[in-house]
C-alpha cells in the first residue's frame, strides 16, 4: 500500500445503512423474532430459578447476605418485568390458555419471591427453596409450550 | 532483572485488563443459554485485538504519533471528523457501562443500591485520573484485575464434565433451544466485546505516554500475545462458569449477581470476595480507560496539548473533556438507568464502531512515512485484510440483529 | 495512482506536497509541545509571480463549517510561515506558547477553569 491517500470523503454509506435497518424492521414485524410470550414467560422461570439457587448458597455459607439479597432483588424485579409483559400481550387463540396458566403461576411465584427477600438465612428457607423451583419447572414448561404453539 | 520485572508487569495488566464490564456480562450471558458453543468468537476475537493493537502500538513506538493524530493526517478533518463522533459516541457509552459495573460491584459488596455508589465513583474516578501517575493507574488495575482468576479456579473447582465442555466448543452449536438469529447476534455481541475499539486507541496513546521506542516494540509484542490471549482465557472461564451452573439450572444471566454467582457456588464466600474485588478492578481500570481514551481522540484531533505526562496546566483543554465525559457518564448513570442493559448496548454499538477503529489502523501500519521499513509483512497484511473483512460483517449485521432478535431476547 | 511528485525545476532544498506533509500536520511550539493543526495555507504572489506561503491556518473550521458557514479568512487563527523551523512528521516552530494569539481558549481553559482546581499546576502525577 503506497503513502498517498486521497482525503477521504464520508460517502453514502449512510444510505445503506438505513436501508439495510429499515428491512430489519420490516423482517421484525414478519415475526422472525422469538415468540414474546415464551421469551416472558422464560424470564420469569429463570428468576425464580436464581433465587433459589441465592438461598440455597447463602444457606450453605457461599454467598454473602449481601449478594443473596441482591440476587433475589434483581430476580423479583425481573420477574415483575416478565408477569407485566405476559398480562399485557395480546395472544391467539392458541396461546390464550397457555397465556391464563402463565399467570396464575407468576402469581405464585411473585409470592414466593417476596417471601424469599425477607426469608433469606431462615428456617423458612428450605422449603421456600422447593416452591420456587417448582415454579421455575412449571414455567419451563409453560415456555417450551408457548414456543411450539406458534 | 528489573527488565523482567517490567515485561512480567506489562503482561500481568495485560491480562487483568483484558476483561471489563461487557466481556464479563456478555461471556456470563453466552455460556448460560449457550454453553460453550461461542467459544470460538471469543477466540476470533482475542487474535482480531492482538493484532491491531500490536500495529498500533508499532506505529506509535516508531512514529511518535498517537493514532488520532494519524486518523487526521491521513484521512483528512472531515473523515476524522466523523469517525471520531461514531468512536466517541461508542467510547462514552462504554464508560457509562463500565461505571455502572463499578457500582453493581460495591452493590454486591455492601448491599447498598448501586445509584449511590455513582457519584461517588464518578468523583473519585476523576480524582485518580487528577493526581495519580498514568503507570501507577495501569499497574494497580490491571494486577488487581487478575483476581478474576478465581473465575478460572472455580470452573475447576465445580469439576465439570471436560468432556461435555469441549464437545460444546467443537460443535458451535447450541443444544438449547435457541435459533440461529439469536445465536449470530450474540456472535456479534461478544465479537465486539472482545474487540473494545477504545482498547485500540489507548494502547497507541498509552504507548506515547510511557515514551515507547523502536526498543520497546519487542515489550509490545510480547504484552499482546501473551497478554491478551490469557485475558481471553479469563472470558470463556466466565462463560463456563455460568454454562456449568446456570444453564443446568435454566438461569438466564441478566445481572451482575448472576455472573459471579457460580464463583460463590465453588468457591464460597471467601472466592466470591476476591472475585468482586477483581470485578471492582476491571471495571474500574475500564472506566479509567474509557475515559481518557475520550480525551486522548479529541485532544489528538484537535491538535490539542494531551496526556497525564504534562502537568494539568499545559493540557488544559484535556483535562477539561476528561472532566466532561465523567461528568455525562456520571449524569446518565444517575438516572438509575440499569447498567446492565448499558453494557449490553455498548458491546453492540462497539461491534458497530470496529471498521472506524481498524481500517484506519491498517492504513497506517503499512505506511512507510510513519513507520519506515517496518511495515507490515505480507501475511500480517493478509490476516489484517481478512479481519477487516469479519469486521464489516458485523458491523453492518449488528444493528439489523439487534432489531430482529429483539435485542437478543 | 502514481506516488510520484510532478517534476519542478531543482531550487536546492526539499520538495514536499503540500497536501500530503503539510495539511492537518500536528505544529508544535518551540518546546515540543502541540499547539493545534495545520487547516490550510495562506499563499501569497511575490512580484516575479511566485507563490510563497504565507501564513499558516491553524485548525480544521469544522465546526462552524458544520453549521453552514465559512469563516472569513481575517478571523481565522494563524500562525506566520517564517516561524515553522522543520517540517517531518509535525511542523517544528520556534513560537513561543503564550505569544501565538490562537491558543487563546487554551488560555482560557487554562486560566479559568483547570488552574483553579487543586493540583493544577503540580507536577504531572
Amino acid at each position: 500500500m503506497g503513502a498517498v491517500l486521497p482525503r477521504a470523503q464520508v460517502g453514502c454509506w449512510r444510505h445503506w445503512l438505513a436501508l439495510v435497518v429499515m428491512c430489519s424492521v420490516a423482517l421484525a414485524g414478519c415475526g422472525i423474532a422469538k415468540d414474546p410470550l415464551s421469551v416472558a414467560v422464560g424470564d420469569a422461570g429463570s428468576s425464580a430459578a436464581t433465587a433459589a439457587l441465592a438461598l440455597e448458597q447463602h444457606a450453605q455459607g457461599r454467598l454473602t447476605r449481601s449478594t443473596a439479597e441482591t440476587m433475589i432483588d434483581d430476580a423479583r424485579r425481573e420477574a415483575a418485568t416478565a408477569a407485566k409483559q405476559v398480562t399485557q400481550l395480546t395472544v391467539g387463540d392458541q396461546q390464550a390458555d397457555i397465556q391464563q396458566d402463565a399467570m396464575d403461576v407468576l402469581a405464585r411465584a411473585a409470592r414466593h419471591l417476596q417471601q424469599a427477600a425477607r426469608d433469606i438465612g431462615s428456617d423458612r428457607a428450605e422449603e421456600l427453596i422447593d416452591e420456587l423451583r417448582d415454579d421455575a419447572d412449571a414455567l419451563a414448561e409453560l415456555e417450551s409450550r408457548a414456543a411450539a404453539s406458534r | 532483572m528489573s527488565k523482567i520485572f517490567g515485561v512480567a508487569l506489562g503482561i500481568l495488566t495485560a491480562i487483568g485488563g483484558f476483561v471489563d464490564i461487557g466481556d464479563l456480562v456478555t461471556n456470563a450471558v453466552v455460556g448460560s443459554r449457550f454453553g460453550l458453543s461461542l467459544v470460538w468468537v471469543v477466540v476470533v476475537g482475542v487474535i482480531g485485538i492482538s493484532l491491531f493493537a500490536h500495529m498500533s502500538g508499532k506505529v506509535t513506538a516508531l512514529s511518535g504519533r498517537a493514532t488520532f493524530d494519524i486518523i487526521r493526517e491521513r484521512l483528512g478533518p472531515r473523515a476524522a471528523l466523523a469517525n471520531l463522533t461514531g468512536s466517541m459516541a461508542m467510547t462514552l457509552l462504554t464508560l457509562m457501562a463500565e461505571i455502572g459495573g463499578v457500582a453493581l460491584a460495591l452493590q454486591l459488596l455492601s448491599g447498598v443500591v448501586p445509584v449511590a455508589y455513582v457519584l461517588p465513583v464518578a468523583l473519585l474516578l476523576w480524582l485518580v485520573l487528577w493526581r495519580v501517575k498514568f503507570s501507577i493507574l495501569e499497574n494497580v488495575a490491571g494486577l488487581m484485575g487478575l483476581l478474576l482468576v478465581a473465575f478460572i479456579v472455580a470452573l475447576f473447582q465445580l469439576g465439570p464434565d471436560w468432556g461435555e465442555l469441549g464437545r460444546q466448543v467443537v460443535q458451535q452449536t447450541p443444544d438449547t433451544g435457541e435459533n440461529g438469529l439469536t445465536y449470530a447476534f450474540y456472535a456479534v455481541a461478544l465479537f465486539g466485546a472482545a474487540m473494545t475499539p477504545y482498547e485500540v486507541f489507548f494502547f497507541s496513546s498509552g504507548a506515547a505516554e510511557d515514551h515507547w521506542t523502536k526498543q520497546d516494540l519487542w515489550l509490545s509484542r510480547l504484552n499482546v500475545l501473551i497478554g491478551f490471549p490469557l485475558g481471553g482465557l479469563l472470558s470463556i472461564a466466565i462463560a463456563g462458569c455460568a454454562a456449568v451452573v446456570l444453564l443446568p439450572a435454566g438461569i438466564g444471566v441478566s445481572s451482575l449477581s448472576q455472573v459471579v454467582a457460580p464463583v460463590g457456588v465453588a468457591l464460597g464466600v471467601a472466592g466470591l470476595v476476591v472475585v468482586l474485588v477483581g470485578v471492582l478492578a476491571a471495571t474500574a481500570g475500564a472506566a479509567i480507560e474509557t475515559a481518557l481514551s475520550c480525551a486522548y481522540s479529541i485532544a489528538q484531533f484537535a491538535g490539542w496539548p494531551w496526556g497525564k505526562r504534562l502537568r494539568p496546566s499545559q493540557a488544559p483543554q484535556f483535562h477539561a473533556v476528561l472532566l466532561g465525559v465523567i461528568v455525562i457518564g456520571c449524569l446518565v448513570m444517575l438516572s438509575g438507568i440499569d447498567p446492565i442493559m448499558v453494557t449490553e448496548f455498548s458491546v453492540v454499538f462497539s461491534a458497530v464502531a470496529l471498521p472506524l477503529t481498524y481500517f484506519p489502523i491498517l492504513v497506517v501500519a503499512n505506511d512507510p512515512q510513519y513507520v519506515g521499513e517496518n511495515t507490515n509483512g505480507p501475511l500480517l497484511n493478509l490476516v489484517a485484510m481478512i479481519y477487516l473483512v469479519i469486521v464489516m460483517v458485523a458491523a453492518l449485521a449488528a444493528i439489523p440483529l439487534m432489531i430482529l432478535t429483539n435485542m437478543g431476547a | 495512482m502514481s506516488d510520484r511528485l510532478p517534476r519542478h525545476p531543482e531550487h536546492g532544498g526539499r520538495l514536499i506536497d503540500a497536501e500530503l506533509n503539510l495539511l492537518d500536520r500536528q505544529i508544535l511550539d518551540r518546546d515540543g509541545h502541540p499547539m493545534l493543526a495545520v487547516g490550510d495555507l495562506v499563499l501569497e504572489r511575490d512580484d516575479d509571480g511566485r507563490w510563497t506561503i504565507d501564513r499558516v491556518i491553524l485548525g480544521s473550521g469544522l465546526t462552524t463549517r458544520f453549521f453552514g458557514a465559512h469563516r472569513p479568512l481575517a478571523t481565522r487563527d494563524t500562525l506566520d510561515w517564517h516561524v515553522v523551523t522543520d517540517v517531518g512528521y509535525v511542523l517544528n516552530t520556534d513560537a513561543e506558547r503564550d505569544e501565538v494569539a490562537a491558543l487563546w481558549r487554551e488560555r482560557w481553559w487554562r486560566d479559568q477553569v483547570i488552574s483553579k482546581i487543586p493540583g493544577g499546576n503540580h507536577d504531572p502525577g
